[in-house]
């Protein structure tokens, strides 16, 4: 009987220990990182920071972990050498890095607006006053 | 600072919509709306009277600093979650003698303006729907 590889099986196994391992990695970089410009944007609540931090932690992994499983399948031929293999691997992990590439930009992107609302709260006029009225109240 | 007094031109229909503009929008410092010459300005503001000039936006803090003219509509702005953000781009070198002059020119057109939107001004439509005399 005839020894033959399953480079597709095989390929699968690549893309899905790759991406998962990516996607646990980059997000547990963001998490530690990210930490301290929650914080900021939460104009120093730490409690909430650190929930909104776990709560993106969870997001995150579903959205890539769900993103990796959709797009297993997604590949017209099949590898039927060790250079198919090759191929199919770089090409799905590729996209796989653009998708977090994205959500990582529009996380930061968000995040940089809320920062900068709160901020903007206790931003002082940009004008000074022509004058003052003595004893009034407003 | 807690709130921000507008004395604006409530004969003019186009400031009256701004005023009810102004009053919809999320504000970081309350708002509050007095028509300009109106026996209640000159109640609450005696001392205004002399730096008033015509034709000018005035706006008042709650502890009596006051703005006048392109100044007061930056501090409108200024007073919203919305614009805030607007107004204190507008205030840079860069931007602030454009700024000055438009609401200069929004100031000294606003009759014109509110001719041509066809806004009727405050009394106009309280004297229409027969409410009378304008409460000071």
């Amino acid at each position: 009987m005839e020894q033959t590889t399953d480079y597709t099986l095989w390929s699968y196994i690549g893309y899905l220990a790759i991406s998962v391992a990516l996607t646990v990695w980059v997000g547990r970089t963001l998490y530690k990182n990210g930490r301290i410009f929650l914080v900021d944007a939460f104009l120093g609540n730490e409690k909430l920071a650190d929930s909104v931090n776990h709560l993106l932690l969870v997001g995150w992994y579903l959205i890539n972990v769900g993103y990796v499983s959709l797009a297993l399948k997604l590949w017209n031929n099949n590898p039927t050498n060790a250079r198919g293999v090759v191929e199919f691997l770089s090409f799905k992990v590729g996209g796989v890095l653009l998708v977090l590439g994205a959500m990582h930009f529009m996380n930061v992107y968000v995040f940089s607006k809320w920062r900068k609302r709160a901020l903007l709260r206790t931003t002082p006029p940009p004008v000074r006053p022509q004058g003052y009225l003595a004893g009034e109240r407003a | 600072m807690k709130r921000l007094c507008v004395l604006y031109d409530a004969s003019c229909g186009f400031c009256a919509r701004c005023r009810w503009w102004l009053a919809m929008q999320p504000q970081f410092v309350e708002l509050e709306f007095v028509i300009a010459g109106s026996p209640e300005a000159a109640r609450r503001f005696p001392g205004l009277r002399g730096e008033l000039r015509a034709n000018e936006l005035v706006v008042i803090d709650s502890g009596g600093a006051y703005y006048l003219g392109p100044d007061a509509f930056l501090m409108c702005l200024w007073a919203l979650v919305d614009y805030r953000e607007l107004s204190i781009e507008l205030s840079t070198p860069l931007l602030r003698p454009f700024a000055r002059a438009a609401f200069e020119l929004l100031s000294t057109s606003r009759k014109w303006i509110s001719k041509l939107f066809g806004l009727p001004g405050e009394e106009a439509v309280q004297t229409l729907a027969g409410i009378g005399e304008v409460p000071g």
